[in-house]
């Protein structure tokens, strides 16, 4: 695969560090108000270019520029007694209490659990296709481990509620009732979030499994070392920045789903971030900044997650090459 | 020099390696066959060959990398072939990016002792030595993807000879490197292994590296050795056809039985001829009205020039190689006659060139 | 070559590799992933069509019958569409803008493409609404007012064409960045405008044709995303096929099963074919398949 379909990979990435409104160039070298820094920008914008950049930019500010601020704005503003506001984190302070609260816990504790065995199945998964060896198993694999990772809409909630749901084809073949088993509680969004998170770490981890060289193995055994020295000194620890990083964006993968989640769960039972965002927007206006505050909280988590993938990526990506 | 890596060899003045009758397949292709090679103790044998003569196999047969189909390799008199490759105590050197990538120069060399349980302070002391010795010392805190491809390759030496194996293994250590650093590299390699005494293989299809480097060179065709003998003997005179045509370059022409040098022949190979192999110093050319040979270029290689000649027999070129001053006189249009000073090298006799051309 | 016995080839697979156990071993988490992947769909797909053990398409009656669904539908195709015009129309011109005269910009730009990969979607439409209703408390007849409603007109949601256009921007700008950088773009700019033809005439005769891989991913990952994305449309009100499929599944859930099986399926093949075309188009993809043929052209010849 030459194009990453799901969010890791590029190079890309490591610069959405910067936050929203973040729109200094990537490379920052000299300080951001002199003169130097600026050169030939502004000559830029006279050029044809800003013509052609004009219509991109505008739906960049007006999808997605202005209601990120806007949404920072409302999560940071308080109304004071006399009817005025003022900034203050009231609206964050609300979500570390009450059903906000287990909304943030419940997304944190689904998200770790789900990306933990994910990492691990992911992990084992893509180090036996390693182990296999075959050059079209590894390109099929890519295609389809890219085109899973982008599951977890709709009709993922759908076919998990017929096949483990309450009267599910294999919930009742397996009995999955006397061992306790619920679709529809925080185990059950863990396994249903394999589904596109296992082939999330496979699309990750597999070109590192398969970029462990032959002649290191090789070398290792020359020194006298053995299959066991060789994967506990070499092995994962060439491998271990790419599991590392699998696992954060499979972290960050579990955090940002809603519609799968919102299909199984609905509005009640077992509150989400995301479920709680899309119920108290339909709430009263009074509740909407708490949502605003949860979905700031929803992207300083997200961007901290980018953040430490890229850079993991980047050292395992020079290892392997 | 004492060898703590000794597990398999008690005796270890005569560090010899010997292969015994070794074959080898891979499916329905046979890679090597019967082959019988001794590396005697401290010499240096390149294997020369071109691409899929069996050269690296062999190498990795004697690491214990590929099981031979029959037949037995010894080490100091030793049957090492059911030995696992980590407990051999071979060191080995790769074609490129073995060094292992998370690890820093001086924890690539540490490696070996690392994993044999050598304590922390005699490691260090080892593994620094040896990097001085092999001019790294100020390289030892780097990591691999911060070393050019030379200075990566020096660090597998240091790090191969770390653990003082009584055998070395080099597959192809040079090919992926630049001209210069090659040589310079070469003669390290070469400095090295006869200040340490180690028993060494040195495997190559740079017929230049294998000649300058090695004590004898081994020539491998389609698995089978064509020729072992010193450097010398292998240029000048090859025991077969392809040893011939493989190391350095060759003229064939085809000769009357009773030929012994002098004007030579423009004819080619044929049945009822002797044909012979004559390498282009062995060659002068005389300046000629009447020539059989028209000179078509020559190429300036500093020393010596390499002049071109084409004859009126259809793909039959005559090579020669002339001093500078010779050379002003040899344009090209000229017509000339070539002369060989003595037989030459190679003579393949006229029954067995019948038995060659009319199978 | 000499001849080689049969019994030399045995014992020369036999000990090259690993025992046949480990071998098999390995297929193991490999097929279990996979089943773990089809026994949902296969589930779904058979309790779409054998409701009660009997085959039969009774649940997709819903296609002709329900004409909330049909509305869905078309409003889908039609979102998906305009993103797609809307995408193409405003990310290659700025990227090639940015290419040949102003590289300076392109990192800015790329900031700010890669961005919304960060934010969740379910983020951006909590700031879109907070942009629309303040838009709405502007007063009746004002013009923020007028926009916020133009936009989330139920025929025509042009918000979420807006919206949907930011999510698709990392990848597809990633695509397009990367096919330009592949091209000598300069060369065929000049070389083009001295035959005489015009900056957007090369573009659309030569530059596009050239990156097709790229485009054509841009466009499929585009359609699999609109078709698929719910949380926007469902913050926003605006149904669209998976947002039918959550509004129907209380009172029709085998409808909702049998459309979400169809979904999914269309789903896959879009993305398939965008990796696909992708991977077939690219540079490195074409040299491949090139070594390949050629190497196969030989074996045919020995």
């Amino acid at each position: 695969m030459s194009l990453p379909l799901t969010q890791p990979a590029g190079p890309g990435g490591a610069t959405g560090g910067n936050g929203p409104g973040g729109r200094s160039p990537a490379a920052v070298r000299p300080p951001l108000f002199s003169r130097e820094r600026w050169k030939g920008v502004g000559g830029a914008l006279c050029s044809p270019a800003a013509l052609s950049l004009l219509p991109l930019g505008l739906i960049l500010l007006l999808f997605f520029i202005l209601p990120i601020v806007g949404m920072a704005i409302i999560a940071f503003t308080v109304s004071t007694d006399d009817g005025g506001s003022t900034v203050g984190l009231d609206n964050f302070i609300a979500l570390t209490s009450g059903s906000h609260s287990q909304a943030v816990l419940n997304s944190v504790q689904v998200s770790l659990v789900g990306s933990a065995v994910a990492a691990v199945v992911g992990t084992l998964t893509a180090f036996c296709i390693a182990q296999i060896k075959s050059k079209k198993l590894d390109s099929v694999v890519a295609v389809f481990s890219s085109v899973l990772a982008n599951d977890g809409g709709a009709p993922l909630a759908f076919s998990f509620i017929v096949t483990l749901g309450n009267a599910g084809i294999i919930y009742a073949a397996l009995n999955l009732e006397a061992i306790g088993f619920s679709l529809y509680s925080w185990q059950g969004l863990v396994v249903m979030y394999q589904y596109f998170l296992i082939p999330t770490m496979v699309m990750v981890t597999l070109p590192t499994f398969v970029g462990i060289r032959k002649e290191w193995r090789e070398a290792n055994a020359a020194l006298g070392g053995s299959a066991v020295t060789f994967w506990t000194r070499v092995g994962l620890p060439i491998a271990m920045p790419a599991l590392l990083g699998g696992w954060i964006l499979c972290f960050g993968a579990a955090f940002a789903t809603h519609a799968s989640a919102a299909v199984l769960i609905g509005a009640g039972g077992f509150p989400l971030i995301p479920l709680s965002i899309s119920s108290l927007l339909g709430q009263s206006p009074a509740s909407q900044p708490i949502a605003m505050a949860l979905g700031v909280t929803m992207v300083v988590i997200a961007v901290v997650v980018l953040f430490g993938f890229n850079r993991l990526q980047r050292r395992s990506a020079r290892w392997v090459q | 020099m004492s060898t703590p890596a000794t597990r398999t060899v008690t005796d270890q003045a005569s560090n010899e390696v010997v292969f015994d009758g070794i074959s080898k397949a891979f499916g329905p292709t046979t890679v090597l066959q019967n082959m019988d090679l001794r590396i005697g103790a401290g010499e240096l044998i390149t294997v020369l060959g071109p691409s899929g003569c069996g050269k690296t196999t062999a190498l990795r047969i004697l690491a214990g990398f590929e099981k031979p189909t029959t037949g037995r390799v010894l080490v100091g008199g030793k049957d090492i072939t059911s030995v696992t490759p980590n407990r051999r105590g071979i060191g080995m050197v790769f074609q490129a990016y073995s060094l292992f990538p998370n690890m820093s120069v001086q924890d690539n060399v540490e490696y070996g002792l690392r994993v044999r349980k050598i304590a922390a302070e005699k490691r260090r002391k080892t593994a620094t030595d040896m990097l001085e010795m092999c001019g790294l010392g100020q390289f030892a805190p780097r990591f691999p993807h911060q070393l050019s491809g030379g200075q990566q390759q020096r660090v597998a030496l240091a790090r191969a000879l770390a653990t003082q194996p009584e055998v070395l293994l080099l597959d192809e250590p040079l090919s992926a490197l630049d001209a210069i650093v090659r040589v310079q590299i070469r003669e390290e390699i070469r400095r090295l292994q006869q200040q340490l005494g180690i028993t060494t293989m040195f495997v190559t299809h740079d017929q230049e590296e294998a000649l300058a480097i090695a004590n004898r060179v081994a020539v491998l065709n389609s698995g089978v050795i064509e020729q072992i003998d010193k450097p010398r003997e292998v240029y000048q005179h090859p025991s077969t056809e392809f040893v011939a045509r493989f190391v350095g370059s060759v003229t064939e022409v085809g000769v009357p039985a009773d030929y012994r040098g002098g004007e030579l022949p423009v004819q080619a190979p044929a049945k009822d001829l002797d044909t012979l192999f004559v390498r282009p110093e062995d060659i002068t050319l005389i300046p000629d009205e009447d020539g059989t040979c028209t000179v078509v270029s020559q190429i300036y290689t500093g020393e010596r020039t390499v002049v071109n000649t084409t004859t009126a027999v259809e793909g039959l070129e005559v090579t020669s190689s002339v001093s500078a001053a010779e050379a002003a006189d040899l344009t090209p249009g000229t017509r000339v006659t070539p002369h060989v000073m003595s037989d030459a090298a190679l003579r393949v006799f006229a029954h067995e060139v019948r038995e060659r051309v009319a199978p | 070559m000499g001849a080689v016995t049969t019994e030399a080839e045995k014992s020369g697979q036999q000990t090259s590799g690993p025992g046949i156990a480990v071998r098999t071993s390995r297929w193991l988490p490999v097929i279990a992933v996979a089943l773990y992947v089809t026994i949902p769909v296969l589930c779904s797909i058979y309790y779409a069509v054998f409701p009660g053990g009997n085959f039969s398409l009774a649940a997709y009656s819903v296609i002709t019958e329900d004409a909330s669904l049909a509305a869905a539908a078309s409003r889908t195709f039609l979102i998906t569409g305009l993103t797609i015009v809307v995408l193409v129309a405003t990310l290659v011109p700025a990227l090639v803008a940015v290419h040949l005269w102003a590289p300076k910009l392109r990192p800015i730009l790329e900031i700010l493409c890669t961005l919304p990969l960060v934010v969740p979607p379910i983020a951006i439409a909590a700031g879109v609404i907070a942009l629309l209703r303040w838009g709405a408390q502007q007063g009746r007849g004002s013009v923020p007012s007028q926009i916020s409603q133009f936009l989330q007109n139920p025929d025509l949601p042009l918000i979420l064409v807006g919206t949907y256009v930011v999510l698709c921007l990392p990848f597809t700008f990633r695509s397009i960045d990367a096919g330009l950088r592949t091209i000598p773009l300069k060369a065929m700019v000049e070389g083009s405008a001295i035959l005489g033809s015009s900056i957007w005439g090369t573009i659309w005769r030569v530059v596009i044709p050239n990156i097709r891989g790229s485009m054509l991913f841009s466009v499929f990952f585009t359609t699999a995303l609109c078709f698929g994305e719910f949380s926007i449309a469902a913050t926003l009100g605006q149904q669209t096929i998976p947002v039918w499929l959550y509004d129907v599944s209380s009172n029709n859930f085998r409808a909702s099963i049998a459309i979400a099986v169809l979904l999914n399926l269309a789903t896959w093949a879009l993305l398939f074919i965008a990796t696909l075309s992708a991977d077939r188009f690219s540079p490195a993809g074409r040299a491949a398949r090139a070594e390949h043929s050629l190497q196969k052209q030989k074996a045919a010849a020995s």
